[in-house]
């Protein structure tokens, strides 16, 4: 039953049939293509795209205390946490640097950030001309926060 | 029953040694001499002498463990760190017959072999030091202590170590870490004092009220002093009463009077004709009692079948006018001022207690803490160092006990106390 | 084994000491047991109550592992339900007042406390109250104090006053409020040794090195050996993005505040990075080449208008034993003489490798006594001191100490012989051992040297010629002795070893024609015959004009003693090779780059005669070279055939030259009957009164001060006070 089911949908060209329905029926509708860049799509609530530093809550510098628990969850090893002593014995963070190339967008440590301070944008336009745009820094970072936040400009940190 | 312990305190200037001697003081020395030393120790161990600082611990057994190890240096010390609240048996001893002890203490240091004694007295008795060194000066005086006493060979020398004012020093193993010029925090068992005590020699620690029993003990021998009160640990008791009753005081019964006896017929019951509402047997780390317990005997084997201990035997009475949440808060707050800060239950349990004790009387509780409180007993009992730990749970576990209303009442009023 | 018991841990069955306790029986049973108070070098405490176990048929509901003693048939549970609920309500006391800033804590990661929550898994606190806090106390030298989180486990306590017989921490206050403190909380004063910070199970005690450089799971871990003195202790570099970051005992043994804190010398500003050559008068950066180039044609011109005896080597105490052996090889095939020599065989004690050979350092708590007679020892050589201690406090075996001064030791010593100098503490000593007449202390340290069984004797780090044989006279009289001669320099014994010496080519094999035979044919080379200039005579040569070049390697004669500068200003040429530009270096005409020691890879020599791995924990500064590759160049461009491409290779031929090394294992000791020169009775120390007289000396403890690599310590240099020059 099923060879002759198959014979006869190959004699009356059925599959071709049934293809063509479907290409003519895709020409009568209107087009789905949106013309990126010129029309962006509005982000997902929760997409993970470009980093930031938020700021702490004298909005001095960057919320960042240090604990390098990014760096140590970062699955691509992406994240370098460089700290120092302060003058008054506080931690500072002397060196915040992501690398993109490496980043693969997990989102694990604002996950792991115990004071939320690195956090995600939506943004996902991340091309750029020069190998070090892809270098986030923690001014970068924190820039990146105030853009996003839509804060004042300023005073990013030490 | 005739009074032995107290026998001279009503003498007017009874510490002065020929006062005491007028009265019997040293008389028993002579027979202890004409015994070998362990026959003194097996005289103590026939009479089941039992300590009288707390724990209970068979006397003889204490002296024949350290008598048996090897080495001529050993020490005897004993313990007047009289610290727990509501304990004030010794310090009579100290100030009113000071020769009792040291009697005692050569009789004793004759038996185990010690020829070097301590006192180690309470920081808080400035009296007692004075009247101990003045007693033990005239004791060097006449020949008492020091070498060759009374031409029998015995050597003993004595003197008084004044504690730093602090509770866990009555603690045996604490008061030889004092003794020897450390930190005052107890010390790891075995090695037991015993064996190792004090400089890494053999050291009996006895209380006061022991060491004084010894001289009347060794006199009237071990036969008639078993007979004398309960069967499982014979001897008078010094039963120091404080609290709501009429008759406040130090009084010395046979062990196993019943605490009926104690507040009614000696003390001239409680005061004002007010309810008993509580009775704390033994001292603050003893489990509360209640009118219910008034015909348990006061001796070791059944007060804890009571639920409780005989502990130095210091009876506090309360009456119907007493919040229970307020004495716990008094006793926990001592505790946790007290706690060396060693182990960690203690350090940290008895501190946190106090908190939630001071929160209560702030009127800031919650009937939930009723159920932190007991949480943190659970806690701390069974894991600490030394008994401290095991004592500050005491009152507050037979607080919320057999008084849980006074609790929920105090609670749910919001009020809140000075303290 | 006689006298064991059997006890039986979560049912697995062992035999053990009867003086062990549960937690020791348990260890042996290979069941872990949860501890913070507890510590191997410790003696038991009991403080945590961490290490509950429950006992089978014990009143007791819980009891204490590590202050329990085993008894016979012992059946002892280490993990029950109701010991992981008790457990984890001590941790919730624990945390009650611990501060949770685990995010800015150094000790995260390796954190005893925070280790054990995890395990124990805790929820959220019934604790409402205010957390205690206690201010922190940042005003010690090296060490920071986060008081806060301390969980009063008492373990620097106990080390510093077990371990390292100093006391300074001690607990002050009562209670809830007990913290570790010092006397009047006043800032540390101690040796600064850092064990401590070590020891302690949580972040309460910092150094300040290490602060917040790194979290302790991003630190790579290089196993090497530290340089500072001749004890060789295993240390652990730890790195962070390449960098060090902080040292570790490699072994948990002990670290002093040299080894754990005078690394840092390897970040000095001042370290050398390019070669210089002296062009009119000043010393200017050049190329390898150029720098080479003018040491080659200066030492040929040489040797060809003056022979080759008149250069000579001065080789180093700090380099590796690869490049000790490859320096006097260099000398002796490239350049072509025997004057190769240390100067530090000014400062090696008499004896030392002839008649003292040192015994095991962990060996020394095991004799029935030990004498000291010189009681600097705990500063020159502070593992030795270390043992000392142990010896004291944990194995309570007696101690008979010469020390003029007051220190740590006299309070552990039975007896204390107070004399100026070691010579008139023996004249007194020998005559009581002998007929047991003298002062009563003499007579009470004759007796306990003569009733032991074994002793240990700690010869001093420079003795008179007198003292020499008083001390070999009274070693006749012991019994079961064992000499630790105090080595102060690192791989003295090492270049020793190689040698590095005029008249024994490596492995203590006398220069000599049948020696040299052999070594010829080894090497290839044309050996000189006639033993060369020992390092005094080197100097005093250079005045006579006999020798008119000096290569010295890793050395600074001028920086020990300035009245060397006018005598090293005669010489036509010298180069010096180190990692500052020393003293000496600033005299040079061409001043080579080496890598610092935690920059190469090579093997050491202890004291112990211990062959130990010296590893890289990070790149070379700059251009700088390890000593080995820059004397290979050196002798390729000579014209001699050195072709070494890992220190390896410089071992293997080592091990194939020199007997003692031959089958030595990494780690092994060679054995005092394999020497040439075990039992001779003669001396390889150049020391006498004469010499050395303008030597700096310094005002403070000889712990925090000595030399080239120790000044150049920023942390060490703030131990410092005061310093005097003579």
């Amino acid at each position: 039953m099923n060879k002759l089911t198959k014979a006869l949908r190959m004699v009356f060209m059925i599959e071709i049939v049934e293809g063509m329905t479907l290409t003519l029926k895709t020409m009568l509708k209107p087009a789905v293509t949106r013309q990126y860049p010129t029309f962006k799509r509005k982000s997902f609530a929760g997409s993970r795209g470009l980093h930031y530093m938020d700021r702490d809550d004298s909005g001095m510098k960057e919320r960042c205390i240090g604990c390098g628990l990014c760096e140590a969850v970062c699955p691509a090893k992406a994240i370098t946490v460089v700290t120092e002593k302060g003058p008054n014995q506080e931690k500072v963070v002397s060196a915040y640097e992501l690398d993109l190339l490496r980043c693969v967008f997990c989102g694990f440590c604002v996950d792991a950030c115990p004071v939320n301070a690195i956090k995600m944008t939506p943004n996902f336009e991340l091309a750029c001309y020069s190998r070090r745009d892809v270098f986030l820094t923690k001014d970068r970072l924190v820039a990146e926060g105030d853009k996003y936040l839509g804060k004042k400009k300023g005073g990013a940190g030490k | 029953m005739e009074k032995m312990l107290l026998k001279r305190v009503d003498i007017p200037n009874s510490a002065d040694i020929d006062v005491a001697m007028k009265n019997g003081a040293y008389s028993t020395l002579a027979t202890a001499f004409g015994m070998r030393p362990v026959d003194v120790v097996n005289e103590v161990k026939r009479a089941n002498l039992r300590g009288r600082g707390g724990a209970g611990f068979p006397t003889g057994l204490k002296w024949e463990l350290c008598s048996r190890v090897p080495g001529s240096l050993k020490y005897l010390l004993c313990n007047a760190d009289e610290g727990e609240p509501g304990t004030f048996k010794d310090r009579f001893i100290l100030l009113q017959d000071p020769h009792l002890l040291i009697e005692g203490m050569i009789i004793s240091g004759f038996a185990i072999g010690a020829e070097r004694g301590y006192i180690y007295l309470r920081y808080e008795y400035p009296t007692a030091l004075v009247v101990l060194e003045k007693a033990i000066e005239q004791a060097y005086a006449k020949g008492y202590l020091g070498k060759n006493i009374l031409g029998k060979g015995v050597n003993f020398d004595l003197s008084v170590h004044r504690g730093a004012g602090a509770y866990i020093c009555g603690e045996e193993t604490a008061l030889i870490e004092s003794l020897e010029g450390k930190r005052g925090q107890p010390r790891i068992r075995p090695p037991f004092p015993a064996s190792q005590g004090a400089w890494r020699k053999p050291t009996v620690i006895n209380n006061v009220e022991t060491l004084s029993n010894i001289p009347y003990l060794i006199a009237m021998g071990a036969d008639a002093y078993a007979k004398i009160g309960a069967e499982t640990a014979p001897g008078p008791k010094l039963y120091g009463v404080s609290g709501m009753v009429n008759k406040p005081g130090v009084y010395e019964l046979p062990m196993g009077t019943t605490l009926r006896d104690i507040i009614y017929t000696h003390c001239g019951g409680v005061r004002g004709g007010k309810k008993l509402k509580a009775i704390i047997p033994g001292g603050a780390s003893t489990p509360i009692l209640t009118e219910q317990h008034l015909d348990v005997t006061m001796d070791f084997n059944s007060l804890v079948a009571a639920g409780s201990m005989l502990g130095s035997g210091a009876v506090m009475v309360m009456d119907e006018t007493v919040n229970m949440v307020n004495v716990a808060y008094v006793l926990v707050r001592f505790f946790a001022h007290e706690s060396c800060g060693k182990c960690t239950p203690c350090r940290e349990g008895t501190s946190w207690l106090y908190q939630v004790y001071k929160r209560l009387m702030h009127g800031e509780g919650k009937l939930d803490d009723i159920d932190l409180l007991l949480y943190i007993c659970d806690t701390v009992k069974g894991k600490c160092f030394c008994p401290l730990g095991e004592g500050a749970i005491q009152p507050v576990l037979s607080s919320i006990k057999h008084f849980r209303g006074d609790y929920e009442q105090w609670i749910k009023s919001g009020k809140s106390a000075h303290v | 084994m006689e006298n064991t018991v059997t006890v039986t841990i979560d049912g697995i069955t062992v035999k053990v000491k009867p003086t062990a306790t549960i937690l020791e029986a348990a260890k042996a049973a290979g069941v872990r047991i949860p501890v913070l108070c507890a510590d191997d070098k410790l003696h038991p405490y009991g403080s945590c109550r961490i290490c509950i176990v429950e006992i089978e048929k014990s009143p007791r509901k819980f009891t204490p592992s590590c202050t329990t003693p085993v008894t016979d048939n012992m059946s002892v549970k280490t993990m029950t339900p109701d010991l992981a609920e008790a457990r984890k309500r001590i941790l919730e006391l624990l945390l009650n007042n611990h501060p949770l800033d685990c995010p800015i804590c150094d000790k995260a990661g390796s954190c005893q406390l925070q280790d054990l929550v995890h395990e124990y898994g805790l929820g959220p606190s019934k604790f409402t109250e205010k957390k205690r806090t206690v201010a922190p106390s940042y005003h010690s030298n090296v060490i920071d104090r986060e008081v806060s989180r301390c969980v009063l486990c008492g373990k620097c306590v106990r080390v510093c006053r077990e371990q390292n017989a100093v006391g300074e921490l001690a607990f002050t206050r009562r209670g809830d409020k007990s913290k570790v403190s010092t006397d009047f909380d006043q800032p540390l004063d101690c040796e600064f040794c850092g064990e401590c910070v070590e020891i302690c199970p949580v972040g309460a005690l910092t150094t300040k090195q290490f602060k917040f450089k790194g979290r302790t799971w991003n630190l790579e871990r290089i196993q090497s050996v530290c340089n500072y003195c001749g004890c060789g202790c295993r240390t652990s570099f730890e790195t962070r993005l390449g960098r060090i970051v902080r040292v570790r005992s490699g072994a948990r043994n002990y670290l002093c505040s040299k080894g754990r804190f005078g690394w840092d010398a390897v970040h000095h500003q001042d370290r050398l990075t390019t070669p210089l050559v002296r062009v009119s008068g000043e010393l200017v950066p050049a190329t390898w080449d150029e720098a080479l180039a003018m040491v080659v044609t200066n030492l040929n011109v040489i040797k060809n208008k003056k022979g080759a005896d008149s250069i000579g080597g001065l080789g180093s105490v700090r380099t590796t034993n690869e490049e000790s052996y490859l320096f006097q090889k260099f000398m002796r095939t490239v350049v072509g003489t025997n004057n190769v020599d240390l100067l530090a065989r000014l400062k090696v004690p008499k004896g030392l490798n002839t008649v003292f050979f040192s015994g095991e350092l962990s060996k020394i708590s095991d004799h029935d006594a030990v004498l000291v007679l010189d009681g600097d020892v705990g500063e020159l050589n502070p593992l030795m001191g270390i043992e000392i201690v142990r010896a004291v406090n944990r194995n309570y075996k007696k101690l008979v100490l010469v020390n003029s001064g007051f220190n740590k030791f006299n309070r552990l010593a039975s007896v204390v012989l107070d004399y100026l100098a070691p010579e008139a503490a023996l004249a007194d000593l020998l005559p009581a051992m002998k007929s047991g007449k003298g002062g009563d202390r003499v007579v009470a340290a004759a007796a306990i040297l003569k009733e032991a069984a074994s002793v240990a004797v700690i010869i001093p780090g420079r003795t008179t010629d007198k003292e020499f044989s008083q001390i070999k006279e009274l070693l006749s009289l012991l019994k079961g002795v064992t000499t630790y001669p105090i080595v102060r320099r690192s791989n003295l014994q090492g270049a020793m070893d190689m040698g590095v010496l005029p008249d024994y080519y490596p492995g203590y094999q006398k220069v000599g024609s049948d020696t040299m035979n052999r070594f010829a044919g080894s090497w290839d080379a044309i050996l000189p015959e006639a033993p060369g200039l020992n390092a005094l005579e080197m100097l005093a040569g250079i005045k006579t004009g006999k020798v008119s070049a000096l290569y010295i390697m890793g050395d600074d004669p001028a920086g020990s003693d300035r009245g060397l500068k006018d005598i090293l200003n005669k010489l036509e040429f010298l180069v010096v090779q180190d990692i500052f530009l020393t003293e000496t270096a600033k005299l040079a005409d061409v001043v080579l780059p080496a890598c610092s020691w935690a920059e190469k890879y090579g093997t050491v020599t202890s004291l112990e005669r211990r062959l130990q791995q010296v590893s890289r924990a990070e790149e070379p500064l700059g251009e700088s070279k390890p000593d080995w590759d820059i004397i290979q160049t050196l002798a390729r461009k000579m014209g001699g055939p050195m072709h070494y491409g890992t220190p390896a290779d410089i071992l293997n031929e080592i091990r194939s030259m020199v007997p003692l090394y031959a089958d030595l294992a990494m780690g092994g000791i060679w054995a005092r009957e394999r020497s040439p020169l075990a039992g001779a009775d003669m001396d390889l120390s150049l020391w006498s009164d004469t010499v050395m007289k303008n030597e700096v000396i310094t005002a403070d403890r000889l712990l925090f001060s000595s030399g080239t690599m120790i000044g150049r310590s920023r942390e060490i240099s703030t131990l410092c006070r005061t310093k005097a020059e003579v």
